[in-house]
């Protein structure tokens, strides 16, 4: 069963993608509130993948990515965040970012995207 | 959005253009800044009713009053409202970025002009209310 972390400043998010991912028969190891706590549960948890919310207090989700492809460049990383963010995502996926969902999370979208991701895995 | 993001049986009303002091003096629950090419800020405020409505219909889960769970359903409903504005300014080539959603408690920074949007939902009134700030361009 593969394992994932995520990291999102709304719990009402960390929700709703946790119930999606457990559907998936996908295990949820943890979860974090900003990206500093992302980075540092990522380097005690070593999820299979990260699901990164880009727009959070503290530390954002584009400097938890760059830290955490700092630590280990195959980690697997999905960047959230709502629409019209499109200068965010270029940099995103130049940083290493696997793929991208946008808010609102869909069910249908999340099961696409990630399932694609672990089947090359 | 309304529809998409909440509930099938949201409807908007008449919007109307407000002072600057008048969106400040609302009781906003939660707000937005959008910076960038241009600095905005948005909020939702209204009845205790409405916003539970609203929280409810979007995180799909039954709210009866305002705490930090309505809050955050609330302001994760507003990220995605603001997002879909910063896309549509983004195809005039107009790039704003989405700070994250704050908590407030004595309502909105005043503006230079604001546009209050309400809506109904669930037999209450939510006012959807947007502002060009002072430094705006």
């Amino acid at each position: 069963m593969a394992t994932v972390l995520i990291v999102d400043d709304s719990k009402t998010s960390r929700r709703i993608l946790g119930d999606i991912l457990r559907a998936m028969e996908l295990e949820v190891i943890g979860e974090a509130v900003n990206g500093d706590e992302g980075f540092q549960k990522y380097k005690e948890l070593k999820p299979d993948l990260v699901t990164m919310d880009i727009t959070m207090p503290v530390m954002s989700g584009l400097d938890a990515l760059l830290l955490i492809k700092r630590e280990n460049p195959e980690a697997k990383v999905v960047m959230i965040t709502a629409a019209g963010q499109k200068a965010n995502l270029v940099r995103a996926v130049k940083a290493g970012a696997e793929e991208f969902i946008t808010k609102p999370l869909e069910e249908d979208e999340i099961r696409r995207v990630i399932g694609r991701i672990l089947s090359g895995m | 959005m309304l529809v998409r993001c909440v509930d099938r049986h949201a409807y908007p009303m008449y919007g109307r253009l407000a002072d600057a002091k008048e969106a400040g003096k609302l009781k906003t629950l939660v707000a937005q800044e959008l910076t960038g090419a241009e600095h905005w800020q948005s909020g939702i405020a209204g009845e205790e009713g409405g916003l539970c409505a609203v929280a409810s219909a979007f995180a799909g889960e039954e709210y009866y009053e305002v705490n930090e769970d309505v809050q955050d359903a609330a302001g994760e409903f507003l990220n995605c409202v603001n997002g879909l504005f910063a896309a549509a300014k983004g195809m005039r080539n107009v790039e704003l970025e989405l700070m994250p959603p704050e908590f407030l408690e004595n309502g909105m920074a005043e503006g230079s002009s604001s546009l209050i949007m309400p809506f109904g939902i669930r037999g209450a009134e939510v006012n959807f209310i947007v502002t060009i700030q002072k430094d705006g361009r």
